[in-house]
């Protein structure tokens, strides 16, 4: 009798512990992840607005290129280069249109 | 001439083989045969490469620990094994291994199913069933607890188990949890297949979704709070795996992170591995109850992964075809061996059903399941 009670007490902790914790992860990402939804969708404004500002004319280099480019450019002229590098060091907040007529 | 062969025959009286010849009716032969043991684990963990990491130094603590004269049991006290046997004994060694597996460990495909978590719960059913067969066989209720535990499919909770609920146990859970721990590929699929139909083991699972830092930053610190306040027995388990989780989650202590799963991992693995093969002394390995322990430890696994898949089909049912129960065997824990199991059985019948990371999340549940299982076994028997 008391190897029932041991198996049935057991059986049950385990799930009611376990299901407690699913429970709560249940609810981990209406919570925890509330304002990270709210950072990535400013994220995504910036980025449109950011968008309609750049000149849209095809181009035949590659997105990810460009974004090389620039990074490797940006770290060339702060004086971080190869083992030195560090990209996480600036950040890149906005893009202009340069006037042609002030050239 | 004469003092010469009287020293060289002292120093023969002396030798081990001596000892084994002239007490080899009175137990010597028990020796040899635990000799003969060792060496079989030395080529199953070489060669067939069974855990290797555990059970080459446990065979060979088992080895040294059976030399005669050479005191090197972990009760002889004032040898080096007895020393390092503390740390078994006290319990230290497999939640230091607990730590390094939680730094290893990605707990991302379980934040992202919760529902995993139910799965592990549910093959450590497989434990309960065994404990109930081994208190009908004859054993003591916390022998029956500790061996049940070998259906936990970890060995650190295992031998955690064993020392806090039958510690002259130990050595045979310990080679029972490994050995079928590295059997897992043999032991599962039959169990798999024989339960499941050809269209569940079809089933492709959505895409699980991206979980966040700051998620798995908070998860290490909530389960153990919750489950330490809820069980305080599975403290000391819970919580290195979480400590080791959130050092990793934290992304701020990689030195810490990288010591704890190699340098630290690899220091208590042989420690660990030949303090316990220092247990199995004959008197102690020698018994009937060894192959009772090995033979209820097959059961256990095997009844850990049929409760797994049994409640993988039953969640299948409830999210109406959504779920694949082969994911429910890797809830025995195994990592990530038990995963993969669920993989290839799926991949068998579908090329492109990819259920690794689905099966990740009952993998790791059933570490956090086996730990509390663990803790209620030495709350209530010990």
């Amino acid at each position: 009798m008391q190897i029932f009670q041991v198996v049935i007490i057991g059986i049950l902790l385990v799930f009611i512990i376990l299901m407690v914790l699913t429970l709560i992860m249940m609810l981990f990402p209406k919570f925890v992840n509330k304002k990270s939804k709210q950072e990535s969708k400013e994220t995504v404004t910036l980025t449109t607005t950011a968008e309609t500002n750049i000149d849209t004319k095809p181009t035949t280099i590659d997105d990810y290129t460009l974004i090389s480019v620039i990074t490797s450019a940006i770290a060339t002229y702060r004086g971080s280069t190869g083992e030195n590098a560090d990209i996480n060091s600036f950040r890149v907040v906005a893009f202009r249109k340069v006037k042609k007529n002030k050239i | 001439m004469g003092a010469f062969i009287d020293t060289v025959v002292e120093l023969l009286k002396e030798s081990g083989f001596y000892n084994i010849i002239d007490t080899f009716l009175d137990g010597g032969w028990k020796t040899l045969v635990m000799i003969a043991i060792s060496m079989v684990l030395i080529y199953l963990a070489i060669v067939k490469k069974f855990e290797p990491l555990l059970l080459l130094p446990i065979a060979f603590g088992m080895l040294l620990a059976n030399l005669p004269f050479a005191e090197l049991a972990s009760t002889s006290e004032g040898g080096l094994l007895y020393y390092l046997y503390q740390g078994v004994k006290l319990k230290i060694y497999p939640p230091l291994i607990f730590l390094g597996i939680g730094v290893m460990t990605d707990f991302g495909p379980l934040i992202a199913n919760p529902k995993s978590l139910l799965l592990g719960a549910a093959a450590q059913v497989g434990i309960f069933i065994t404990y109930i067969g081994a208190s009908l066989i004859g054993f003591t209720s916390p022998e029956a607890g500790a061996i049940a535990m070998i259906g936990g499919a970890d060995g650190p909770t295992a031998i955690f188990t064993a020392q806090a609920l039958a510690e002259h146990l130990t050595p045979a859970i310990a080679v029972a949890a490994y050995s079928y721990m590295a059997l897992v590929p043999v032991i599962q699929p039959p169990i798999m297949r024989a339960l499941t139909t050809k269209k569940e083991r079809s089933i492709k699972m959505v895409q699980l979704r991206d979980v966040s830092k700051k998620e798995k930053i908070i998860f290490p610190i909530l389960v153990t709070l919750l489950v330490s306040l809820l069980l305080p027995s599975a403290a000391t388990l819970v919580g290195m795996l979480m400590l080791g989780n959130l050092i990793r989650e934290s992304g701020v202590c990689d030195r810490l992170a990288k010591t704890a799963q190699n340098e630290l991992m690899n220091i208590v693995t042989i420690f660990l591995g030949i303090s316990v093969g220092s247990t199995a002394s004959a008197e102690n390995f020698l018994q009937a109850k060894t192959l009772g322990i090995l033979f209820l430890g097959m059961f256990a696994f095997a009844m850990g992964t049929a409760t797994g898949v049994l409640f993988g089909k039953i969640m299948c049912v409830v999210t109406k075809g959504k779920v694949n129960p082969l994911i429910g065997a890797a809830g025995v824990s195994a990592v990530p061996m038990a995963a993969r199991i669920a993989q290839k059985i799926g991949r068998e019948e579908d090329p492109d059903n990819y259920l690794l990371m689905h099966a990740m999340g009952p993998n790791v549940a059933g570490v956090i399941g086996s730990a509390v299982a663990s803790g209620i076994l030495i709350t209530m028997l010990g």
